[in-house]
């Protein structure tokens, strides 16, 4: 496996931003991509292959985010990134931004996943959760958002 | 609302300017602890030589009494560099690209170990090397009101390294793994 960290970030730069914006505020967002990035140089000679490349990644990405929480959990209030082309409160987009923002970090995790396009199996490994607990946690979570979805517009 | 052009919204968001990756970012807990086995570990390494020439002089001298609680501090020294090194190996190995869970569990267990190891610190490095002092400079002095006084600092020391830690281990320590414990569960919720 010989993969460089350019080649990475090539593919992975702008999924691993949009997660970084999701566990940090506006001002250190970019530090905890930064730190994304530097585990996932760190990481690279110990890649077997056992796993896909954007499993493993997306692994390191929420180790580092879930580490990031724990020493400086975000505000409650505060919103956690700059929304990129959100036109209005009533933006699909910002609305779930907001609902994103008021689940617990795990479970952002578990949708973030599913947003970027991970089917279940894909979000199990990355999570080490069965795909059967992923499927029945996606279908909760969705249940909710549809709800607050609603409920907004 | 349909999710799947929810997902693909999702993935065309991207900003525009990427930041440029840098070397090196301040870390965390473990990087003082690191460092602080470090030191602790060239200390005793520094320090045990000393009192093993102390031992040595004074039991040429026939000071009895220092000889013998240099030679303590000389075994303590030695004791507790690899006790460090010991404790550290049990410590589980945590690699950012473990599944989430696996991770956390690593993680929840050596915050765990490193707390416990912070609270039992005056058991096993604190004590011996105050003990092994006093019995130094008392085999020097002799029994009077100088060694009382040099019992009591010691002892103060002490006290005052045992507070630090205990109050080290629930703001660095307690806070972290109750998070992480509350993480774990939240992921092997089944219900």
């Amino acid at each position: 496996m010989n993969q460089s960290l350019e080649n990475i970030l090539a593919v992975h730069a702008p999924r691993l931003q949009r997660i970084a914006r999701q566990y940090a505020g506006s001002n250190d967002w970019q530090d905890l991509y930064q730190e994304m990035t530097l585990s996932i140089w760190r990481g690279l000679d110990g890649f077997a292959g056992r796993s896909s490349l954007a499993t493993w990644v997306y692994r390191v990405a929420v180790n580092t985010a879930l580490q990031h929480v724990r020493k400086k959990p975000l505000p409650t209030m505060e919103w956690t990134s700059e929304p990129i082309g959100v036109t209005g409160p009533s933006d699909p987009m910002h609305i779930l931004d907001a609902f994103l923002r008021q689940l617990d970090p795990v479970n952002r995790a578990v949708l973030l996943l599913d947003l970027e396009g991970l089917d279940r199996h894909q979000v199990g490994d990355v999570l080490g959760m069965s795909a059967g607990a992923v499927a029945v946690r996606m279908t909760r979570l969705r249940a909710r958002f549809s709800e607050e979805f609603v409920e907004t517009r | 609302m349909d999710w799947d052009i929810m997902r693909d919204q999702w993935q065309a968001r991207s900003d525009d300017g990427m930041p440029v990756v840098q070397v090196e970012k301040p870390s965390s807990v473990w990087r003082r602890v690191r460092w602080r086995d470090y030191s602790e570990t060239f200390i005793a390494v520094l320090l045990a030589p000393m009192f093993a020439w102390i031992s040595i002089r004074t039991a040429q001298s026939g000071v009895w009494v220092t000889a013998v609680f240099a030679a303590m501090l000389v075994v303590v020294m030695i004791y507790i560099t690899l006790r460090l090194r010991v404790e550290r190996r049990k410590i589980p190995r945590r690699e950012p690209q473990m599944p989430v869970l696996e991770f956390l569990h690593a993680e929840r267990k050596a915050l765990i170990a490193q707390r416990d190891m912070l609270l039992s610190v005056s058991r096993w490095y604190s004590a011996p090397i105050a003990i092994g002092v006093i019995g130094v400079y008392g085999g020097i002095s002799g029994p009077g009101i100088s060694l009382a006084v040099y019992v009591v600092v010691v002892m103060l020391l002490c006290i005052g390294i045992d507070r630090l830690n205990r109050y080290a281990a629930h703001t660095q320590f307690d806070g972290a793994i109750a998070t992480i414990e509350q993480q774990i569960a939240i992921l092997e919720d089944t219900s």
